[in-house]
């Protein structure tokens, strides 16, 4: 009875742990426990029939010595800063077209744009494989089109990248230009109007106005991509696999290869863990960023 | 009031738990069943876990199944039919994974050159008495396979080795005669020099295609051997790459993949080989007796035929192959082991050679295969015989899966061209020391 | 296509000089972007029309020398080959029961969770909510060792509660759920409270009713993860009857030889369900994207 008047008389005190605990306890359990668990597997060498045998700092030494982690990284970067600014480009310039009043079909192109923001990586990975197949895929066609000799992008170090880049953008753009699209709703029109009778041109307005407008949403957007590029995995896994040799191995793919495919699981999780502190890193200096502004 | 909202939250979560329970629950059952013990009637049913894509294998999963439930009412057995050890599909981490978190399938396939592994670890049952059985008919290759201290830890199910496929509309069209008998294999020129002849004819934009990846790189093995280059020297303890036999046969793998082979074609395919053939992109295609099952289906049969590799200062073989091999945490071992001796019965390794187009590990089994030309299988069974010794020690060492990655990786820079032959035959020196020493 | 962008640039730039709100130029720079438009939208089909070409072609004519566009037969028979050949049907239910069962329970426990953060003073709740965001950074192949293990004691290999629960607690919709609840007014909920409301009352009565269109975000945005996610079920399933459409896919073209025109075809049908869902939700979708992602 106490018990009860007790949980009656708090329970706006009791309520929101209660109310946290499902999300919370999954959370403990399967983000921050294994992350500390990474942390001591990354010292251990263990090959999955064995038990973990403590090593302590050898796999970072061996981390550090290993030029497919050094490239992985690389490529990562590579990867993020080949897709961000483009998506968030051309999603913005999308955006401020679709926005002109009174364009024709204007949903059925916003559809369109966005579709392939719902497709899945594996199925982009699948279509795009095949569309850059040299001996049977539509790249060819183009290719006798113009009459040029086909180049078979997936399987050329330089060109496998651009390639899975390309895919990227397809998927992706349509994502930014949705939520400028949003974002230039905010923008009052009045602006717009008043630098018209100041006699400035489309141009001029695009920079002077809608992209200093629009900037909270740049850096959301920008944000999101930054995030997408690092964590890529399902597109490089089904269109190269990492390949050819180590030109699109990113630094998650290398993770899961060398701990899934190898059975590495001590080397595996010294990866996970220095790139869980570029991470933090990375998110460190963003929130900086963020502050400042 | 409030009573009654905390109760329904507690009913919500409640339900969402219990529904997500039950769906795991009926999981759960089927597979509890497979690997937990017996059902109410006394059953027992064991998981034999292989991989077989082909109609003809899956039919004869299905009918030997058949043929051992009857003839062991006691046992039930399900065919948990994966995809292939390559190309990604993390085969035998999931089945490592299994056997460490002690849920092992009881009966899985296994490809000789991943065979010591398991041994080493301790994952495999002594099968010895079922291997026992017809020792002495056993190919001897096959069986040094599954040996370990004079014991065996699986059953050899079926061998194979790679032999070139070759486009005969083609080669009639210039005159091309494929060597008839080991003998005569050409050497890597005259191999080239057919390639080269169908290219410049415009015949087929490849001359070459073959079926390896970087989980199987040890196909391309032979082409070390042909040179006598050998990954590690006699007793296993250093590298052997890094000889001039060595660098002469990376520069030749290079200089195939270069001019001959489409650049979709190397260790991280990205490159469909046998459809090249099959389609005719590709004029000769180097893989094992398996495809024959694709090229039946898909050419003509008066459209290929099928000779022998090439050879520089000998000819070569791979090991291909599998075993059947049982865990030793299998909670059904007796029930498996039945099974396996009766998939090492005569007629049932004939039926399972005649429906994945393997050779069969026994020479007291002759395999009545379906094809129009016999002499193909011949092909392919004179082909097997010139494997190395060197490279079998090799193969079959516990350490091989290492070898083979290191290996493969060194492999896909040399193709593309990112590692000149020198560089790639240091590379993996030092990364085959870095194992082995 | 950053060619495109560029020429289109251009031309606007030339253009606009004189069309300060004249009738007539404002036309012709509409036409410009209309097509501008119609032509950028068809080469965002393409990979679209390429696809079902392929799903609808025949064996032979997919490997013929000369690679058409439209098939010269439509070979409607490649989906039904497709699902016989691989157990499609059993990958789509597999993938129906993980996200339905996952957008439930996901929304309606950051919905819980995110109420709990906007809207309570408790000890711990600012480090548990940077906690929360910090993870929004981290993926899942960070964890995905010690969780394959976690899993494995839990015996959630293979199971649907090891596909679903561990990825309920996805902090992206926690952040979103908290941030579009702080604009609820703090008075409405002190007048519930006033009324002699219990908190659960509150949440449910008067919280879930206002943020119907966060709702509605949650809902697309977790049905599209889950049912668009590789990287989990790879670690969670290794039996082929609990495979994902995902999954099913990406093990398809793993095969020793792949069939483009079936491989193509199940893609196609792996498409549809979430194409349904973003079609029917489609306003739904972006109108809570401007009212909720925005913060």
């Amino acid at each position: 009875m106490s018990f009860k008047n007790f949980t009656q008389k708090n329970s706006h005190k009791i309520a929101p742990y209660i109310f946290i605990a499902p999300n919370i306890i999954v959370f403990m359990v399967f983000m921050i426990i294994p992350i500390l668990f990474t942390f001591y597997i990354g010292m251990t060498e263990w090959s999955i029939l064995g038990t973990p045998e403590f090593t302590g700092l050898n796999n970072y030494e061996r981390m550090f010595s290993d030029p497919v982690f050094w490239r992985s990284l690389v490529n990562t970067f590579y990867y993020t800063a080949g897709t961000v600014p483009f998506s968030v480009f051309l999603g913005l310039l999308g955006a401020v077209l679709l926005n002109q009043k009174k364009i024709p079909f204007r949903p059925f192109f916003r559809a369109v744009f966005f579709a392939p923001v719902v497709v899945s990586m594996v199925a982009a990975g699948l279509i795009w494989t095949w569309i850059f197949n040299p001996n049977y895929g539509l790249a060819n066609i183009i290719y006798s089109y113009f009459n040029v000799e086909s180049v078979n992008w997936l399987s050329t170090p330089e060109l496998a990248m651009p390639a899975l880049i390309l895919t990227t953008l397809w998927l992706r753009i349509g994502y930014s230009l949705v939520i400028y699209l949003a974002g230039l709703q905010a923008v009052p029109g009045e602006l717009y109007e008043a630098a018209e009778i100041d006699g400035a041109n489309t141009w001029q307005k695009f920079w002077k106005i809608t992209i200093p407008m629009v900037k909270p949403t740049t850096t959301f957007v920008a944000i999101m991509e930054v995030i997408h590029g690092f964590m890529v995995f399902d597109l490089i896994y089904v269109m190269t696999n990492g390949g050819p040799g180590f030109s699109t191995t990113v630094i998650v793919q290398y993770i899961y290869q060398k701990a899934f495919t190898e059975g590495e699981m001590g080397y595996a999780s010294t990866l996970a863990t220095a790139f869980f502190f570029i991470i933090l890193l990375l998110t460190l200096i963003q929130l900086r960023m963020g502050r400042e502004k | 009031m409030t009573k009654n909202y905390h109760g329904k939250f507690i009913f919500i979560v409640g339900c969402l738990i219990l529904f997500l329970s039950a769906c795991a629950g009926t999981t759960d059952e089927s597979d509890g069943a497979a690997s937990d013990g017996e059902d109410s009637d006394g059953t027992e049913e064991i998981e034999f876990v292989l991989w077989g894509n082909s109609e003809p294998v899956q039919n004869e999963v299905q009918r030997s199944i058949d043929e051992f439930e009857k003839a062991n009412p006691g046992i039930k057995v399900n065919a948990n039919i994966v995809p292939p050890p390559e190309k990604g599909g993390n085969y035998y981490t999931k089945i490592k994974t299994r056997i460490t978190s002690d849920d092992a399938p009881d009966v899985f396939r296994v490809q000789y050159q991943n065979v010591s592994e398991f041994v080493t670890d301790d994952a495999l049952l002594n099968v010895t008495d079922v291997v026992n059985e017809h020792k002495e008919n056993y190919i001897p290759s096959t069986l040094l396979a599954v040996t370990h201290e004079d014991e065996y830890y699986a059953m050899p199910h079926d061998y194979g080795a790679l032999a070139v496929y070759y486009n005969k509309t083609y080669f009639e069209e210039l005159g091309i005669e494929a060597p008839k008998t080991v003998e005569e294999s050409w050497n890597w020129d005259e191999f080239l020099d057919v390639a080269q002849r169908i290219q410049d004819e415009g015949l087929a934009p490849y001359g070459i295609s073959i079926e390896w990846d970087a989980d199987n790189a040890s196909r391309a093995l032979p082409f070390l051997n042909q040179n006598n280059a050998y990954l590690l020297n006699e007793d296993l303890s250093s590298a052997a790459i890094n000889s001039e036999e060595g660098i002469e046969a990376f520069t030749f793998l290079q200089e195939m993949y270069q001019n001959y082979m489409s650049e979709g074609n190397k260790m991280k395919t990205s490159e469909d080989a046998p459809t090249l053939f099959a389609s005719g992109k590709a004029a000769m295609y180097i893989g094992g007796s398996y495809l024959i099952n694709k090229f039946k289906e898909e050419m003509d049969s008066s459209e290929w035929g099928v000779t022998f590799t090439p050879k520089e200062k000998s000819s070569a073989s791979n090991i291909g192959g599998n075993a059947l091999a049982i865990p030793k945490n299998s909670k059904h071992t007796e029930a498996a082991k039945k099974f396996v001796a009766f998939m090492a019965e005569q007629e049932n390794l004939a039926a399972w050679s005649v429906a994945g187009m393997g050779l069969p590990p026994r020479a007291d089994v002759s395999p009545d295969y379906n094809v129009e030309d016999p002499a193909v299988m011949d092909v392919f069974i004179e082909q097997s015989k010139t494997g190395h010794e060197q490279m079998a020690k090799t193969v079959l060492d516990p350490r091989y899966p290492k070898i083979n990655q290191a290996f493969a990786d060194s492999l896909e820079l040399l193709l593309i061209s990112e590692f000149t032959p020198e560089e790639a035959v240091a590379d993996v020196e030092k990364k085959l020391n870095d194992i082995v020493q | 296509m950053m060619e495109k962008s560029e020429a289109l640039q251009y031309k606007e730039n030339g253009k606009t000089r004189k069309s300060i709100s004249y009738g007539k130029s404002g036309l012709i720079k509409k036409s410009i972007i209309f097509i501008i438009l119609s032509i950028v939208s068809f080469i965002f089909l393409i990979p679209f029309i390429w696809m079902l070409s392929t799903a609808l072609k025949s064996p032979s004519e997919l490997v013929a020398s000369t690679t058409s566009f439209i098939p010269d037969e439509l070979v409607w028979s490649n989906f039904l080959d497709a699902l016989n050949a691989a157990p499609f049907l059993g990958y789509l239910g597999n993938s129906l029961i993980v996200s339905v069962s996952a957008v439930i329970l996901a929304v309606f426990l950051n919905c819980l969770a995110g109420f709990a953060f906007a809207k309570y003073n408790f000890k711990g709740r600012d480090v548990l909510f940077i906690i929360v965001l910090c993870t929004l950074m981290i993926p899942v192949q960070i964890t995905m060792i010690p969780n394959f293990y976690i899993l494995k004691q839990l015996d959630w290999l293979n199971t649907y509660a090891g596909l679903v629960i561990p990825r309920t607690a996805e902090a992206f919709g926690l952040f979103l759920a908290r941030q579009y609840i702080l604009s609820i007014p703090n008075s409405l909920i002190e007048a519930a409270r006033i009324d002699g409301a219990g908190e659960f009352k509150i949440f449910y009565k008067l919280i879930l009713p206002n943020i119907k269109p966060l709702i509605g975000v949650l809902i697309i945005f977790n049905f599209m993860w889950r049912w668009n996610e590789l990287i989990w079920p790879l670690i969670v399933v290794s039996d082929e009857r609990m495979y994902t459409v995902q999954l099913g896919l990406a093990m398809l073209k793993g095969e020793h030889y792949v069939d483009w025109t079936q491989l193509m075809a199940l893609t196609t049908m792996s498409i549809i369900p979430i194409m349904l869902v973003f079609l029917f939700f489609q306003r739904y979708f972006i109108k809570g994207l401007v009212t909720s992602g925005m913060k």
